[in-house]
Parts: C-alpha cells; sequence; structure tokens
C-alpha cells in the first residue's frame, strides 16, 4: 500500500468506504506524521485521543454503510475555530486556557460528516499577520526550503499552520481563515489550494473575530478538487451568525468539472507590485497562455483603485479589531493580571490586556482606536469605507467584460522566517494582491502554478463574481492540469529528526 | 509626516484600555506615525459622490428573520468554568464603587 498521508482527500475517503483502510489506521498514520514534524511547530494543541476515538466511531458506521461526506477522514483546523472541550485561544496569551462550551458553525458541520480534529493549528495571534510568528507557539516553518538553502521559510500566514499541515502530508485538509488574505497567501507560500468562499458563504459563529466585515472562513488542500469538496461540506446558511448568506451551496464537486471554453479571463493591469519577483510576473503570463490553450479567452482589464485597497483595508480591520478585542477583559475568560483584588477596575483592565496581547495585536487595537476616535473617525475610517465602495465597484465594472480574474497570488515566493519582522509596513505589503478581493466580499482562491528558480512554489489567485465560486474553480481545473504541479516537499524534518 | 503625540497615544491606550509603559507609548507611536504618513494615499481618491461600503445582501430587509422561539443558553457552570475567578455563581472583579 502507498503511504496514506499523501493520499488526496478523496483517495482517502474513496479507500475508507472501499474498506481499503480503516479510519483508525488511517489516523494513526497520519498522528505519527504529525509526531515525526515537530519541528515545523504547526500545531497549538495536538488532539491524537479525540481522533482516534472519533476514528472508531467513524470505523462502526463505514462498517454499516453509513458515515458523512467526510466519514473517518482525520483533519486540522485553524485554532481560531471555537471547538467544544478543545482549549481554543487565537495563540494569544489573554486567551490561554480558554475551553469552549459551545462548537463553531463551520467544525460542527465538519464533524457532522464524519471527520476527526487531529488538533489545532498554529497561526498569527488573532489572525493578524502574514507570517505565522507572532502566536504563542511561536513561528510556523514551512516545510519547503530553497535549493540548497537550509534557512527556514515562512508558511505565510496568518493561517500559516493550516496550509503548512497540508503540504507536509500531516493531513489531508484543513480550515484556516482569510481576513485579508490569510488563505491565500499561506496556500502560495506552501504549494497548496487555498480557497476564500464569497463573505458569508461560511458561518462566522463561533470563529474568534478579527475584522467582522471581512473574515471568512476557508479550506485548504493538496488539489482543486479536495479543497472544493471540504468547501462544500463547511459552507451554507446559519442563522446564528447575522452576515450568513442565506443562498444555497451549489454542488461544486460537480458543477466544477464545466470546462473553461468560452469562460473570460481578465488580467488586472494594476496587480504589479514594487520589486515584484520577474519570476511570478512570468508564471503570471504562462498561467493566462495555459487557460488559452484550454478554451478561455484572456484580455486586460483595469481595477483603479487597486494601490488605494491596502491602506483603507488597514484602516478598517484594525477598527473592527478593536472594537472586537474590547471584550478580553479578563473577567469572564482566559488570562487575568494579578492586580486583581486590590487596585481599580481600570487599571485591572489595563494590565490584563497589556500582558495579554502581542506588539502586532497591540498595534492594531491602538490604530483601531484612533481612527474611530472623536475628530478623525471621518477623516480616517469613513474614508476608508467609501475607498471600499470603489474598490467593489472596480470588481463589478470588470466582471462586466469578463467571467474570472487571473491574478499572482503574491509578490514573491516564501520569504526567510524572520526577515520581514523589523518592518511593519513591509509585512503589511503581503497582501497587496490579496485584499481587495476582502474589502469586496468576493470569492477567490489561490493554486500552486509553478516554481521558483531557487526551489520554492509559486501561486495563482483567481478571484470571481459574487457567489460564483463555480468559475473560479473551472479555471482552478484548468489550470491545475496545464500546470501539472505534483511536487512535495522533501521531508527533511524527519531526517533530521532520525539524525538528532 | 504624520506626526502624533506622545499624549495622543497615551489617550488612544487610556480608550482602549492597556496600561503602557513610555518607552512601549513612544515604540507604538513611531510605529503609528509611520502607518498614518502611509494611509495619507488615500487622501488622492476623490470620495465626494460615493457611499460607504456595504455587503451585498446585506441590508436589513434581506437578513434572515427567524421565529421569535426560546433557546436553552449554555449552562451557568459551563460558563463559569472558563472565569479566571469566580464565587457563588458569579465572576469576581476588582471592587468598582468605593
Amino acid at each position: 500500500m502507498t503511504d496514506p498521508t499523501r493520499w488526496s482527500l478523496r483517495e482517502a475517503r474513496d479507500a475508507l468506504r472501499a474498506g481499503d483502510i480503516g479510519a483508525r489506521e488511517l489516523t494513526q498514520a497520519h498522528i505519527a506524521a504529525i509526531e515525526a514534524a515537530a519541528a515545523l511547530n504547526l500545531f497549538s494543541c495536538f488532539t491524537p485521543e479525540r481522533a482516534l476515538a472519533a476514528a472508531e466511531r467513524s470505523d462502526a458506521r463505514l462498517a454499516r454503510g453509513e458515515g458523512g461526506a467526510l466519514e473517518g477522514v482525520p483533519l486540522g483546523v485553524k485554532d481560531l475555530f471555537c471547538v467544544e472541550g478543545v482549549v481554543s485561544t487565537a495563540c494569544s496569551r489573554i486567551l490561554e486556557g480558554f475551553t469552549p462550551s459551545y462548537e463553531s458553525g463551520v467544525t460542527e458541520r465538519l464533524w457532522r460528516a464524519g471527520a476527526s480534529l487531529l488538533g489545532k493549528l498554529n497561526c498569527d495571534e488573532f489572525a493578524m499577520g502574514s507570517s505565522t510568528e507572532t502566536g504563542v507557539p511561536g513561528a510556523a516553518c514551512n516545510p519547503w526550503r530553497g535549493t540548497g538553502d537550509m534557512r527556514p521559510r515562512s508558511a505565510g500566514g496568518s493561517s500559516g499552520g493550516s496550509a503548512a499541515a497540508v503540504a507536509a502530508g500531516l493531513m489531508p485538509g484543513s480550515l484556516g481563515s482569510d481576513t485579508g488574505g490569510s488563505v491565500r497567501q499561506p496556500a502560495a507560500f506552501t504549494g497548496t489550494v487555498g480557497i476564500k468562499p464569497t463573505y458569508g458563504r461560511c458561518s462566522r459563529y463561533g470563529m474568534i473575530a478579527y475584522a467582522s466585515s471581512l473574515d471568512q472562513a476557508g479550506v485548504f488542500a493538496r488539489n482543486t478538487r479536495d479543497a472544493a469538496l471540504l468547501l462544500g461540506v463547511v459552507c451554507g446558511h446559519d442563522p446564528r451568525d447575522s452576515t450568513s448568506l442565506d443562498a444555497p451551496v451549489p454542488d461544486w464537486e460537480t458543477e466544477m468539472e464545466g470546462g473553461v471554453a468560452g469562460m473570460r479571463i481578465g488580467l488586472p493591469k494594476e496587480y504589479v507590485a514594487d520589486g515584484m519577483d520577474a519570476e511570478a510576473s512570468a508564471l503570471w503570463r504562462q498561467a493566462a497562455a495555459w487557460l488559452e490553450a484550454a478554451g478561455a479567452s484572456v484580455r486586460e482589464v483595469s481595477l483603479p483603485h487597486t494601490k488605494y485597497a491596502l491602506p483603507a483595508y488597514y484602516i478598517i480591520a484594525p477598527a473592527e479589531a478593536s472594537s472586537n478585542l474590547a471584550r478580553y477583559d479578563g473577567v469572564r475568560y482566559g488570562r487575568r493580571a494579578s492586580v486583581s483584588g486590590e487596585g481599580n477596575i481600570e487599571e485591572f483592565y489595563g494590565q490584563t490586556r497589556a500582558e495579554g496581547f502581542g506588539d502586532e495585536v497591540m498595534r492594531r487595537i491602538l490604530m483601531g482606536c484612533y481612527v474611530l476616535s472623536a475628530g478623525y473617525y471621518e477623516a480616517y475610517y469613513g474614508k476608508a469605507q467609501k475607498v471600499r465602495s470603489l474598490v467593489a465597484r472596480d470588481f463589478d465594472e470588470a466582471f462586466e467584460q469578463v467571467d474570472v480574474l487571473l491574478a499572482p497570488t503574491t509578490p514573491a515566493p516564501a520569504f526567510a522566517l524572520g526577515e520581514k519582522r523589523r518592518n511593519v509596513l513591509e509585512l503589511y505589503l503581503e497582501d497587496v494582491f490579496t485584499v481587495p478581493v476582502n474589502l469586496a466580499g468576493l470569492p477567490a482562491l489561490s493554486l500552486p502554478v509553478g516554481m521558483s528558480a531557487e526551489g520554492l512554489p509559486l501561486g495563482a489567485q483567481l478571484i470571481g463574481r459574487h457567489c460564483d465560486e463555480v468559475s473560479i474553480l473551472r479555471a482552478a481545473l484548468a489550470l491545475e492540469e496545464a500546470a501539472g504541479f505534483a511536487q512535495a516537499p522533501h521531508p527533511w524534518w524527519r531526517e533530521e529528526k532520525q539524525a538528532a | 509626516m504624520t506626526n502624533i503625540s506622545t499624549d495622543m497615544v497615551r489617550k488612544i491606550a487610556r480608550l482602549a484600555r492597556v496600561s503602557l509603559d513610555d518607552a512601549a507609548l513612544e515604540g507604538f507611536r513611531q510605529d503609528l506615525s509611520g502607518i498614518l504618513d502611509w494611509m495619507r494615499a488615500l487622501e488622492e481618491v476623490d470620495t465626494d459622490a460615493v457611499e460607504p461600503f456595504s455587503h451585498k445582501g446585506g441590508d436589513l430587509l434581506s437578513c434572515a428573520r427567524e421565529e421569535d422561539a426560546p433557546v436553552s443558553p449554555p449552562a451557568r457552570d459551563a460558563l463559569l468554568a472558563n472565569a479566571p475567578e469566580s464565587r457563588d455563581g458569579c465572576f469576581v472583579v476588582p471592587k468598582i464603587l468605593e
């Protein structure tokens, strides 16, 4: 038998249904792979006993010919989703030890479909970051390294743990979240497929909030069909989230097979960053040529407000964050400063929050407070919300001419860990190609389409109309077939463990 | 250069209920000044005739309307189990009234 940790999600599902492997055996293989990958630091909480107990229940159901769409498949979720009875901290000190008494909307759907939880995955604190370095577990490590270059690379962020765990073969799929690119950028850095659906497709109930008008759950897998399967399981209306879309979820697994003949692809001419990697740029053109060869037509389009999306985002997201994170007061859950009992309440809050939040979260809370404060609200927040309308309008106008937009996901492949920590703005610029989509609430995905000369994966991004995930999945499938990206990272972390 | 004053950072830190020492205040003052400077690019955009953004399908009329039906909230003890300090079924906080 081939190594089951390299099976795709659908291969695993089919092998379980056919009885070629039991859920317990499949789960144990993944637990062993995770234990051998401690050097990658991808977990904030590892739950092997829970996964094995669920696997036994799945084996019983499978033996009776029953079970859901993901029966017996072990998965992981970003440590941003509340899982009942499992410590859920958003990788923040301020939520130390928090054990939810309820289940998030998207994870509820996973378990109902028969999937099990291998653990909660490392992310930037409260999903604020683009490198998965700022959380309590410390930096997550990308399983990919450059050719002849031993420096550990960033897995991207903020869902870096979720992306890297799938790339390293520790699980066939995982959940992340994408507020400004936090699914698509790590997918590009790790050679995985990452999808952020239309805003409102996935329930935000029980997803620890960062910026509520932008936050959206997303999925990672090692190919497009797997990602579509997982997406179909987690999407759907949830009355507990007032922004949840009350729209039917299409049968993506079937509808994605329609091909791209006659599809109109747009290349946004503004998606060229200063200092953009020549390889990333060349690969973008190559991807357009592949889609054309598959029967699509390609033209250039303009999204004139693109360069204003990033500064608008870094006003709106911190504003919402400063409001959402006001709930962490050391009273009802999480960490509390030791000044309690004596002292005044304001000092108690101030100490609790100063000890609990890391620098980047603090920076965004302060920025958010500033742009919302009296005298500055209109100049910053009000202005940014109007610019956001213009960014969204650009997309509406482009989608009158084309069906799908094709763009790079990131300006360059994965950077070395620590490289961008010195300059705050430099890390913000990582999101330049991903943020506009969040501002407009559109569906988008990233898939690997090639390798850089230094041996690191490069991603292409596909952006669709509101609620039109089908078109981006069809285009992704055509690109996936043309690009033939089948590489897996060399498992150096296992060899170094054996050598140690 | 957008320069925000130390007093301003002290004021927003107080609004945000975070206790920061002078060195931390100065660090954040520099960071915020740099970021605000970068955000000034937005001033170029003419937004006079533009409405602030709202999500498609996000208007009040299309919001899901549920029947009012009572649901069971989580048990009190389950919620208190996460509290750093609780007593007699209540959260414990520092004295608020003098």
